[in-house]
């Protein structure tokens, strides 16, 4: 700790732009460049030296590898605080929205550029609010991007090397919270996606019991500990009820990862405990005690666990629960949308949503009129100029829009059910 | 001895290790003695001194202690614990060179214990001090303690009687007690595979096979495997000396929450004795499928139950109380075999369960038949729970 100490006392960024002057000459001269990276107009569109033409002000620092020698510690190299907000800001506002076709090009374009700035973090042992307002974005890249590519090949996108950056992160979050004075906003979601995220797990469910007692009593976080209960106990419909009850984007986010999980479980046990011969249970009601999107879903799950004959479920509307035919899917995928989160998704964007609810944005890009082409190289031409250093600190009026559609969401389903204390 | 000269304790340490006094120089060298509170001992450098009387690595490794017996008396546990450090470590290096012979085990037992204690103290200091982490001197003190045990555990060549191997157990508590203060359970696993894997396992002295099985019980509660928790606890209860009351107790916190999920209540009597009253408004709420009670209980010895870190295992009670509420349910409709689900739905709601529909009952009850703790089905098209003719309600004991 004192060494570390040290070290912050001695480095300090001086680099004012998104990548080191040093690094852009290195990466433009050794045709390093990303195509977000590059300036491509309409009629220089063509031929190979596309990649070859960078613009300097979409530049933003690669991660690399700390290794013996190198010099990851010069100044110059090192962005302060305020740069790095600026790009996070960037990559969310500019990166992020792009609708390409296959968006985890943007993912891993945004992912290494994000943990280039945990690095930058690091080297210069930046904490306290700054740090906790980069891991919160950080974060929630990274639990957006786990539901955005959820149906993704695992060559495309692996959520085991994702989920473990998130908990990297997460972790250090909810660390941070504990040391650094003063009121978080934003704690009691982390939290909640901590819990969530980690649904039914030992560790994060004492980590919850070991906060303090105004923290735990907070509405989103005594709706996840009950998931979590509920669900260490087996009683998945009220993990579904609530589930569907969440009123925050991230939430639902982190938990979206165990629904398929849940309604197998579910699904087993009822077939379980209503096995009897000639039983005849409606689909209808299955689907609502599943939360399937439709009929035809809970048909699907039916069949994947061996409860449906193949050859004849035509116009099937019931089905024969029988305790011997229950088998496990062998691929636990397949994870369709998640109805209440979809909901919010719609009426937020992405921006907006990643930023988080209480920040405000310096430079903030309402162009999203510049579309890209279907290859998805074409860049948003308008954000050039901004990434320059923020001169005026005086922030614009803060985002309402984050917290007025969560608040709508939350008083429109409706969150009835109130919670015992323990 | 308290204001023994420098000199006289110096060559009392020499003589214990020259004969192998091994009691003699474990004495000498552990803070549970009073020779630490001689002003004579406590001294910042005694290096030359030492170096006169004492051969090497013992010089090193008494000029330390002394120092550490200054730094005990100045309060500074950083620098208890690094002194301590070097001790341990002069400690390992001399234990390397012995071949073929264990004698200074109960040394090590002295040194390894204070270095866990002045671990423990100099992170409280530091933390209040605002230097450093949590946990941080526990996990560097428990990679030195895995030095020592890597030398003992690869002592293969001696004879079983000469063998440092006895030393493992010693070691394995002392990382148990650091893994499940800094909540590293996980590291515990390798640490039990190698005992349990030794020959000699169940022949090193009692106290440490109680210490041994009270911990590995309580990984398995975590764990959940709570039939081999019970086993271990019950052991570690029943071996454990009868006047150690404290200790007993503390088996005992987690002996009865792992009971109760196998169905066995605490006696009253038994609460009293160990003064764990906690205990008793939770056995009696699970025992008569009172929810309410249950959860009230929860609530009021919240903290004690969460600092013992038992809460979550008393919350997986709830099942068992549900079984219990419904077999009153059952025994109200004088053993009817088939019970509306909506009388069940009746008697949660009178629980002051929340929201509750008879989809959420089923779901409860549809667990319950799952888990084989009540044998038979649900009937959808009558809204009925059709229970066995025989035995509908098996005894916990026999289902889990």
């Amino acid at each position: 700790m004192e060494n570390q100490d040290e070290i912050n006392s001695i480095i300090e960024g001086t680099c004012r732009t998104m990548c080191p002057e040093k690094e852009m000459i290195l990466r433009e001269k050794e045709h390093l460049l990303h195509p977000f990276e590059t300036r491509l107009t309409d009629d220089l569109g063509q031929g190979l030296q596309k990649r070859s033409v960078a613009d300097y002000s979409k530049m933003v620092k690669e991660f690399s590898r700390p290794a013996a020698g190198r010099a990851d510690t010069e100044p110059n190299c090192l962005r302060p605080a305020p740069v790095l907000q600026q790009t996070v800001e960037y990559l969310f506002t500019s990166i992020v929205p792009k609708t390409h076709p296959a968006w985890n090009i943007v993912y891993e374009f945004v992912f290494d550029r994000l943990r280039a700035v945990r690095q930058d973090m690091v080297i210069q042992g930046i904490t306290g609010t700054d740090a906790i307002c980069l891991l919160e974005q950080i974060v929630r890249f990274h639990l957006y991007a786990a539901y955005r590519l959820r149906e993704s090949r695992i060559s495309e996108f692996d959520p085991v090397i994702n989920k473990h950056h998130l908990l990297e992160c997460l972790k250090r979050l909810l660390y941070l919270y504990q040391v650094t004075p003063g009121h978080h906003s934003n704690r009691v979601e982390m939290e909640a996606v901590y819990l969530l995220d980690n649904l039914g797990d030992v560790h994060a469910m004492s980590h919850y019991l070991e906060l303090e007692k105004n923290l735990r009593r907070s509405q989103l976080l005594l709706m996840s500990y009950e998931m979590s209960r509920a669900f260490v106990l087996g009683n998945y419909l009220h993990v579904l009820r609530l589930m569907w009850n969440l009123p925050c984007a991230m939430c639902l986010c982190a938990v979206s990862k165990h629904l398929f999980l849940i309604q197998i479980k579910f699904l087993e046990i009822l077939n379980t405990a209503f096995s009897v011969k000639n039983c005849k249970f409606p689909l209808l009601n299955l689907t609502k005690l599943l939360h399937t999107s439709s009929d035809k879903e809970t048909l699907d799950l039916c069949l994947q666990c061996g409860l449906v004959d193949m050859f004849d479920n035509t116009a099937l509307d019931c089905i024969c629960f029988n305790k011997t035919s229950f088998s496990k899917p062998k691929e636990l995928k397949g994870v369709s949308q998640l109805c209440p989160l979809e909901k919010i998704l719609k009426t937020i964007n992405v921006q907006d949503l990643l930023l988080g609810p209480s920040y405000s944005v310096v430079s903030h890009c309402t162009n999203n009129s510049n579309v890209t082409d279907s290859a998805g190289l074409k860049v948003l031409t308008d954000n050039t100029q901004k990434m320059t250093i923020i001169d005026n600190p005086d922030k614009m009026a803060r985002h309402a829009t984050v917290n007025n559609a969560i608040r709508c969401i939350g008083q429109g389903r409706g969150i009835s059910r109130k919670f015992s204390n323990s | 001895m308290a204001s023994s000269s420098l000199n006289s304790y110096l060559h009392s340490v020499s003589e214990a290790i020259e004969h192998y006094d091994s009691d003699e120089a474990a004495r000498l060298l552990s803070f549970r003695d009073p020779h630490i509170a001689s002003p004579n001992l406590q001294l910042e450098r005694a290096d030359s001194h030492c170096r006169r009387i004492l051969k090497s690595p013992f010089d090193e490794m008494v000029a330390a202690h002394l120092r550490c017996c200054w730094a005990v008396s100045n309060h500074d546990f950083d620098e208890a614990y690094n002194c301590q450090t070097t001790v341990v470590q002069c400690f390992l290096k001399a234990l390397q060179a012995q071949k073929e012979e264990n004698w200074a085990l109960p040394v090590m037992f002295a040194v390894v214990l204070d270095l866990r204690l002045f671990a423990v103290n100099a992170d409280i200091q530091l933390v209040a001090k605002n230097k450093g982490k949590v946990g941080e001197k526990l996990e560097k003190a428990a990679e030195l303690l895995m030095s020592l045990f890597r030398v003992c555990a690869s002592d293969n060549r001696a004879a079983i009687e000469d063998s440092k191997k006895w030393g493992m157990l010693n070691l394995v508590n002392q990382l148990f007690k650091i893994y499940f203060k800094i909540n590293k359970l996980h590291l515990c696993k390798p640490l039990i595979r190698a005992i349990e894997s030794l020959p000699i396992k169940d022949k090193f002295s009692l106290s440490q096979l109680i210490t041994f099985r009270f911990y590995v019980g309580r990984k398995g509660m975590f764990d959940s495997n709570f039939k081999s928790a019970e086993e271990y606890l019950t052991f570690a209860f029943e071996k454990c000396h009868r006047e150690s009351t404290k200790n007993k107790r503390l088996i005992l916190i987690y002996l009865i929450p792992v009971k109760m999920l196998l169905g066995h209540m605490p006696k009253p009597s038994l609460l009293r004795k160990y003064d764990l009253r906690q205990f008793s408004d939770v056995a009696q709420a699970v025992s008569s499928g009172n929810l309410l009670q249950l959860n009230a209980a929860l609530q009021k010895h919240e903290s004690f139950f969460i600092r013992c870190g038992i809460y979550l295992i008393l919350e997986k009670l709830k099942i068992i109380t549900y079984r219990n509420l419904f077999k009153k349910v059952y025994l109200i409709k004088e053993k009817n075999h088939l019970i509306d689900i909506s009388s069940f739905t009746a008697a949660l709601r009178m629980m002051e369960v929340e929201d509750i529909d008879d989809d959420e009952t089923q779901c409860i009850l549809a667990n319950l038949i799952f888990d084989n703790k009540i044998k038979g089905y649900i009937s959808h098209q009558h809204k009925k729970l059709v229970v066995s003719k025989q035995n509908p309600f098996p005894a916990l004991s026999t289902v889990l």
